[in-house]
C-alpha cells in the first residue's frame, strides 16, 4: 500500500520578528522548516508501515529549492521516499494553486491508497488543502481525524473530532485525510537516521514535468488578493506590579476593581 | 452582488449569519438558506423569519451523514438556483471542511476561519489570522463565486432585516455518499463553555503537578469564573478537560478578566486571548513574552501568587 503524506515547508514563526512598528513582519532569512501539524501525519503513516507488510512512505512537499534540505527530517522519521515538486513559481501561488500541484503530483505518483495531511498548517492553518486535494481527485475526504485504523486492504475506520461529537466513520480507499495533534505524538529521529536520510530516494518534479501551466497556479488563477498582513494592534497597560507579594496583590486588586472587572 | 446563501449544520449559527446577511442585503443581494438532511422540513420553519427571502429544503438520505462531498454538490446546486455568488458557512470543524471541498468543486477563491467579515466601498472584505496567529491577513476574494466560513461569534444580525421566507423544495441530483457515518458519540458532556466565560483563570506548564490545580480552581472560584489551560496540560498531560484549552486549536475567548498563570505567551496560544479587556500574568521569568501582552504583570512564583490572591479575594469578599 502507498500512502502520501503532505508536509509543508514553513519559515520557523518561533523566530519571527516584526519591523520597528511592531506590526509588519519580517520574513526575510528566517530559517525553513516542516510545519509541526504534519509531523502526527507522518507519524501515523510510519506507525502503519511498522504494523503491516509492504507500506511504502512517501513524503510529498512543493516550494522551494531549500526543500530538499528540509525534507530530510521526514526521511529521519521514517518516509521511505521524497516527493518534490520544486519550482521558482510556485512562491506566488496561493492556497488553490498548491493543491493543484499536490494533486498533480499524487497523480504523477501513481496509486496511490491514502493521502494523510494536518489539520491546517503551522503558518496558514486554513485547513484547505486536505478538502481541495480530495475534491481535484475526486476522492472522498474525511478531516479532523484523531484515531485511524485500517480495516482492510482497501477501507479506513476513522473517528473525527468534531467540536461536540466524536463520529466513527468509514470510507473506501483512496481517500484523504487530516489528522488532529491529538493522534498521536511524533518522535524525534534519531541522530544516525538524520546521517542516513540523504541516501533515501528522492523523485523531484518542476511544473513542466508534471503538465501544470505556470498560470494555473499563478496570475489569472490567484483567488485572493491581500490586503494587508500585519499583527494585530494591541493597546496593553504592560504595567508590571512592584514591591512585596502583599503590595502587588493589593495593586492588582485595586486596578482591577477600577477596571470594573471582578464579578 | 446578486444574493447569499447561508448554511451551517448548526441552526444557531444559520439564524446569525442569515440575520448579518440580511443588514447587508443592499450588498450582498437577497439571502437564502440551504437546510438539508434529517428533518430539514420543520428545521426549516425556525430560518423564515429570520432574514432569508427563500428558505431551500432537501431530505435526501444521502445527505444524513453529512458527508462533505455530498454536502458541497448539494449547496452548489443550490447557490445556481438561489443566484447566489457569496456562499456563507459556520467555521465550525466541519464547516471549514465543507467551505473547502465546496470552494474546490466550485473553481472558488475561499476563506476558510474568517475572524473579520466587513463590506468596503461595495466590496467583501475578510480577515483570518495568518502566519502562525502572529498576524492577520485582511483579503479580497477574486473569484466570482466566493466561500467563507466564518468563525462562530464574529458577526451578530440585527434581526431587523427579518422577512416573511418561502420555503422551497429543492430539486437535487446527489452523488452516492462514500463516507459512511458508524456512530455518532457526543463528547463526555462538556460542562462549560470558556469561550463564554466573563473571567478565566488559565494555568501554563508552570504548574509543576496535576494535584496543584486545586490552587487554581481554588482561585477561579473566588474570581467566580472558570479554569483554562495551555495545550501541554489538557493534549500531551490530560490534567484538564480539552474544552477548557486556549488557542489556535482550542478555543477563542472574549473574557472580562484573565489571569494567565505559569504560561509562557506562545502565539498559538495567545490568539485565544487576545479578545480579553484585561489579561494578567503571573510568570517567575521576567523575559517571558506573556508580559508583553498583558495589562498587569506580576514576576514571581505562582505557588506564591496564587494562593495569597485567592485570600486576597477572599477578604474583599467578606467585607
Ligand atoms: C501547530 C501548533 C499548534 C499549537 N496550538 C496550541 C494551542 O491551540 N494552544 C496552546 O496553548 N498551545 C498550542 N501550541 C503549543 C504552544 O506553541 C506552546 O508550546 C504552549 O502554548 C506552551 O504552553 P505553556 O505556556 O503552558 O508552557 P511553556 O512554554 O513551557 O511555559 C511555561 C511557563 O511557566 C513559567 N513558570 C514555570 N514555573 C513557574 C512557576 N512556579 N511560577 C510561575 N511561572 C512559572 C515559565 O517561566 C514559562 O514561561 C501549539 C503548537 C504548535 C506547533
Amino acid at each position: 500500500m502507498k500512502i502520501v503524506v503532505c508536509m509543508k515547508q514553513v519559515v520557523d514563526l518561533a523566530q519571527l520578528r516584526f519591523k520597528s512598528d511592531g506590526r509588519t513582519p519580517v520574513l526575510e532569512g528566517l530559517p525553513m522548516i516542516l510545519s509541526a501539524f504534519e509531523k502526527h501525519a507522518l507519524e501515523e503513516a510510519v506507525r502503519i508501515k511498522e504494523a503491516q507488510a509492504d507500506v511504502h512512505v512517501i513524503a510529498l512537499s512543493a516550494g522551494s529549492t531549500k526543500l530538499k534540505e528540509t525534507i530530510k527530517e521526514a526521511l529521519a522519521i521514517g518516509a521511505d521516499e521524497a516527493a518534490l515538486v520544486i519550482d521558482p513559481a510556485i512562491k506566488d501561488t496561493d492556497v488553490s494553486g498548491s493543491s493543484r500541484l499536490l494533486a498533480g503530483a499524487i497523480e504523477a505518483i501513481g496509486e496511490v491508497d491514502l493521502v494523510l495531511t494536518g489539520e491546517g498548517s503551522d503558518d496558514e492553518y486554513s485547513g484547505q488543502i486536505p478538502s481541495r486535494v480530495a475534491a481535484r481527485l475526486g476522492w472522498p475526504q474525511i478531516t479532523t481525524v484523531r484515531e485511524l485504523a485500517l480495516a482492510g486492504e482497501k477501507r479506513l475506520r476513522a473517528v473525527r473530532d468534531m467540536e461536540n461529537s466524536l463520529e466513527v466513520v468509514e470510507c473506501d480507499l483512496p481517500a484523504v485525510v487530516s489528522v488532529t495533534s491529538e493522534l498521536n505524538t511524533p518522535r524525534l529521529p534519531p541522530l544516525t537516521a538524520i546521517l542516513k536520510a540523504g541516501r533515501k530516494p528522492t523523485q523531484e518534479w518542476t511544473l513542466t514535468e508534471l503538465g501544470i501551466n505556470a498560470d494555473e497556479i499563478g496570475g489569472k488563477a490567484i483567488q485572493i488578493e491581500v490586503l494587508s498582513n500585519l499583527a494585530p494592534e494591541q493597546e496593553r497597560k504592560n504595567e508590571m506590579l512592584e514591591g512585596t507579594l502583599e503590595e502587588q496583590i493589593d495593586a492588582l486588586l485595586r486596578a482591577l476593581e477600577h477596571e470594573g472587572v471582578l464579578a | 452582488m446578486s444574493g447569499v446563501l447561508v448554511y451551517s449544520e448548526n441552526d444557531s449559527h444559520v439564524q446569525t449569519l442569515a440575520s448579518w446577511s440580511a443588514d447587508h442585503a443592499d450588498t450582498l443581494g437577497p439571502v437564502s438558506v440551504a437546510v438539508l438532511g434529517k428533518d430539514a422540513g420543520n428545521r426549516a420553519e425556525q430560518h423564515r423569519g429570520s432574514g432569508a427571502s427563500r428558505v431551500f429544503v432537501n431530505e435526501a438520505p444521502g445527505l444524513e451523514g453529512l458527508a462533505e462531498d455530498v454536502v458541497s454538490s448539494a449547496l452548489a446546486q443550490i447557490a445556481k438556483q438561489a443566484d447566489a455568488d457569496l456562499i456563507l458557512l459556520s467555521a465550525t470543524r466541519r464547516g471549514r471542511s465543507l467551505a473547502s471541498r465546496l470552494a474546490q468543486e466550485l473553481d472558488s477563491g475561499c476563506v476558510s476561519e474568517a475572524i473579520e467579515v466587513g463590506i468596503e466601498d461595495g466590496r467583501l472584505i475578510t480577515g483570518r489570522y495568518a502566519l502562525g496567529g502572529n498576524t492577520v491577513s485582511r483579503e479580497v476574494i477574486l473569484t466570482p463565486l466566493k466561500v467563507v466560513a466564518v468563525t462562530p461569534g464574529t458577526v451578530e444580525g440585527s434581526g431587523s432585516g427579518a422577512v416573511e421566507g418561502e420555503i422551497i423544495s429543492a430539486e437535487l441530483s446527489l452523488p452516492e455518499p462514500r463516507m459512511m457515518i458508524v456512530e455518532r458519540n457526543p463528547k463526555p458532556a462538556s460542562t462549560v463553555n470558556i469561550a463564554e466565560s466573563d473571567r478565566l483563570v488559565c494555568v501554563g506548564r508552570g504548574l509543576a503537578q496535576q494535584e496543584d490545580l486545586k490552587l487554581i480552581e481554588d482561585l477561579a472560584a473566588e474570581l467566580a469564573g472558570e479554569v483554562a489551560c495551555t495545550r501541554p496540560l489538557s493534549s500531551e498531560y490530560g490534567w484538564v478537560s480539552e474544552e477548557r484549552m486556549i488557542g489556535i486549536s482550542g478555543e477563542k475567548c472574549n473574557p472580562q478578566l484573565i489571569l494567565s498563570l505559569g504560561v509562557s505567551g506562545q502565539v498559538q496560544h495567545t490568539v485565544g486571548i487576545m479578545g480579553a479587556k484585561t489579561i494578567v500574568a503571573v510568570n517567575s521569568d521576567p523575559n517571558a513574552p506573556i508580559f508583553k501582552l498583558a495589562d498587569y504583570g506580576i514576576v514571581g512564583d505562582l505557588y506564591e501568587v496564587v494562593p495569597a490572591l485567592a485570600d486576597a479575594l477572599k477578604q474583599r469578599g467578606a467585607n
